[in-house]
């Protein structure tokens, strides 16, 4: 029975089988750079997508039919005010099209609505538990959280490894899973009710290790980073692996994304080698994938300057506080038109 | 013989020996291998974790059938009897004691087994036993990758201790005891997994229970709009530990809908409204199949209404079914005071429907005649 690895999304809307292409890049790199080679990728590993997503838009198309039919009825009946009050909900079309309602949505209703945070959460929990309640021991399963989903995995491990049985202890004793992979961590800027520095989710409690890495340009994550060096009490080092990126990695104008972490070797390597064994990615496979490997990608000069700027200009004078990320939505909606014009990806 | 005939024995043989062959294939794919530096062994004891061969469903030792076979009682009706966990205990705990501490990894298992006393538990009463492992942390039990008893004291990191080994003798003499101990180590896992396999059940259903309430709660319910969704927030506690369900009420604030006032003054008596409760309280059981449904819901609130003149003030009432009844008064200069008796559109429906009934019926009497 192979591993299990649950993929955990991060903001906006994803359709049935969204973790395909990054399956698919995991796998390329796994049949050129791993010592088993070509085809033990699929017997080794089992690739699970989480879908949350479908809460966020179930609201909103909730919301929107309410609106629907409410709008039409207030002028015939003179009750202005009522469709005043209404008029700025979404209609279903304008979801999908407008960035707002798309992505930075999610986050808001995330961070400050408990109700959703908790269905969230137990959405998650659902899916992962449908998914590992018949591994058989022996057997593995770990999780690759992005973006927004690093908050969703981080709070969702909390109260899974927290929550009461029937008759006596928990979740956590039970089951708990070997690696987390926070990519894009945004953990600590989504904290509510728990303290990310002082929660079980750490190395030795809800999971086994721990790996996150960061890109000193991600509007997204730099405000509040994340850094396991800073858990209180007994440290883990061989537990955790924490790695800045290079300030220069831009293959692409949303460096936001997943796709573009999953490319850089400090990310692949210790991810595999962390899934499996040390060999399982040789130092003579790892020195062929990083000379192969392009911090710029296929961006020219001209290019990679511009959008360094812009994102170094994403960055600038954050308020230290979530709220820094409403800061950021128009200079990520502008790269993301950038991306649009052709800049996104090698 | 015909072609066909002997295809159909040839099938047969093949089968047949599939079927007998079957377990001495797994012990050939699960013996030991002849290792002989740290480069080999670790690929190598990793290949026998993913072939399920260190306890798993193809290890054909005789504790392993053992274990297996219990298992397989244990997907019957009856399950397993607790005497037969107790026992299996016992011998899991007398075969790990049995191996010598000369050997990588043993001490810890040795370490494990005292702490835990399973050779204790097996002799006390069945009760005892059961809620004592039901309280127990028997994830340290589990195996993980390369990691025997993680995150105990105990804890051996199979990985580490083969890296280590200097000769290719010492190298296959560690392989083959991490074999033994990470073995030992899934099995008293899987045995002790016997008595949580109910908890875990309950669990799933209570969080797919859960998962569905969250579901009717944001989107089945009366107050879903936003600024009703932030107030009833304001309400909202979540569970300090654990996973939390949504609650069984929520608070209605400013909330639209779609309605029809009773005129007596128009030719057609029902003429479009709009109600909007002001302010009021709605709530409901948790019901259906799976206890995931909302049901028995009502409500009261202050409410206002709109239907081509100036607002109504009054209250509204809703009930199961979706039925909304409001009585409001409006006044104006011309007309004085007017009482409004609103409803929502299913209750016109259902009047409707029983109109329609009663005139079917009436016809349909009217035809006997």
């Amino acid at each position: 029975m192979p591993d299990i690895v649950f993929l955990i999304h991060g903001m906006g809307q994803f359709a049935k089988d969204w973790e395909l292409p990054v399956v698919g890049q995991l796998r390329d790199f796994c049949d050129n750079y791993s010592k088993p080679g070509k085809g033990d990728f699929d017997q080794r590993f089992q690739f699970i997508a989480i879908n949350y997503s479908l809460i966020f838009k179930d609201i909103l198309t909730t919301w929107a039919n309410e609106k629907k039919d409410i709008e039409s009825l207030t002028a015939q009946v003179g009750a202005d005010q009522v469709g005043k009050l209404v008029s700025w909900i979404a209609d279903e079309n304008s979801v999908e099209k407008n960035f707002f309602w798309s992505h930075a949505f999610d986050v808001i209703t995330y961070r400050l609505l408990p109700t959703v945070r908790d269905a969230v959460q137990v959405r998650v929990a659902a899916q992962l538990f449908d998914g590992i309640k018949d591994l058989p021991d022996g057997s593995d399963w770990s999780i690759i959280a992005h973006s927004l989903g690093t908050a969703v995995c981080h709070d969702t491990l909390q109260a899974w490894f927290t929550q009461p049985l029937a008759g006596g202890g928990t979740l956590g004793q039970r089951t708990t899973p070997y690696l987390v992979q926070m990519v894009a961590n945004v953990s600590r800027i989504l904290q509510d009710q728990t303290n990310v520095f002082e929660s079980d989710v750490r190395p030795g409690r809800a999971c086994d290790f721990y790996f996150t890495q960061v890109h000193p340009l991600d509007p997204f994550t730099i405000i509040k980073t994340f850094l396991p060096t800073q858990w209180p009490g007994p440290p883990h080092p061989e537990r955790y692996y924490v790695k800045t990126l290079e300030h220069d990695f831009i293959q692409q104008a949303n460096i936001h994304d997943l796709a573009h972490y999953l490319r850089h070797p400090d990310v692949l390597i210790p991810l595999f080698r962390g899934l499996t064994f040390n060999t399982y990615v040789t130092q003579d496979l790892e020195a062929k994938y990083r000379a192969q490997f392009k911090l710029h990608g296929n961006l020219t000069d001209p290019d990679l300057i511009a959008l360094r700027q812009n994102l170094e200009d994403a960055g600038i004078q954050l308020p230290d506080s979530w709220t820094a990320l409403l800061t950021v939505w128009n200079r990520i909606e502008d790269l993301m038109n950038l991306a649009k014009g052709g800049l996104n990806g090698p | 013989m015909g072609l066909r005939r002997l295809l159909v024995r040839g099938l047969y043989g093949l089968a047949l020996f599939v079927v007998l062959s079957g377990p001495a294939m797994a012990e050939a794919t699960c013996a030991v291998p002849t290792v002989t530096n740290a480069d080999d062994a670790i690929p190598k004891f990793e290949a026998l974790r993913g072939a399920q061969c260190l306890g798993g469903a193809q290890c054909q030792t005789a504790q392993c059938k053992l274990v297996s076979d219990m298992l397989a009682r244990n997907q019957d009706a009856n399950g397993v009897p607790p005497q037969q966990i107790q026992s299996m205990l016992g011998t899991l705990n007398d075969a790990g004691m049995s191996l010598s501490e000369t050997q990588p990894g043993v001490v810890q298992l040795h370490g494990m087994l005292t702490q835990w006393q399973l050779g204790e538990l097996a002799k006390t009463d069945a009760l005892t036993a059961i809620t004592q492992i039901l309280k127990s942390d028997i994830n340290q039990w589990r195996v993980r990758n390369l990691l025997i008893f993680p995150n105990t004291s105990f804890e051996v990191d199979a990985q580490a201790l083969l890296r280590a080994c200097g000769s290719p003798a010492s190298c296959q003499a560690e392989f083959a005891s991490l074999v033994n101990v990470y073995t030992l180590s899934v099995l008293i896992h899987e045995t002790l997994s016997v008595d949580t396999k109910d908890q875990l059940a309950a669990f799933l259903k209570e969080v797919h229970q859960k998962d569905e309430r969250w579901t009717a709660f944001h989107n089945k319910s009366l107050a879903v709009l936003p600024w009703e969704l932030a107030f009833n927030n304001l309400f909202y506690r979540s569970s300090k530990v654990g996973f939390s369900g949504p609650p069984n009420y929520q608070w209605l604030l400013l909330h639209p809908s779609a309605a029809l006032v009773y005129d007596t003054r128009q030719s057609d008596k029902l003429q479009p409204a709009l109600l909007l409760d002001v302010i009021g309280r709605y709530q409901w059981t948790w019901g259906g199949k799976d206890g995931s449904d909302i049901a028995a819901p009502w409500g009261v609130a202050l409410a206002m209404s709109w239907h081509g003149n100036g607002p109504g003030y009054g209250f509204s009432v809703h009930l199961p079914r979706n039925w909304s009844l409001g009585l409001t008064t409006s006044h104006s200069a011309g007309k004085g005071n007017q009482v409004q008796f609103i409803v929502s559109s299913e209750v016109v429906r259902f009047i409707t429907d029983k109109e329609t009934n009663v005139d079917d019926l009436r016809k349909n009497l009217d035809g006997l005649h």
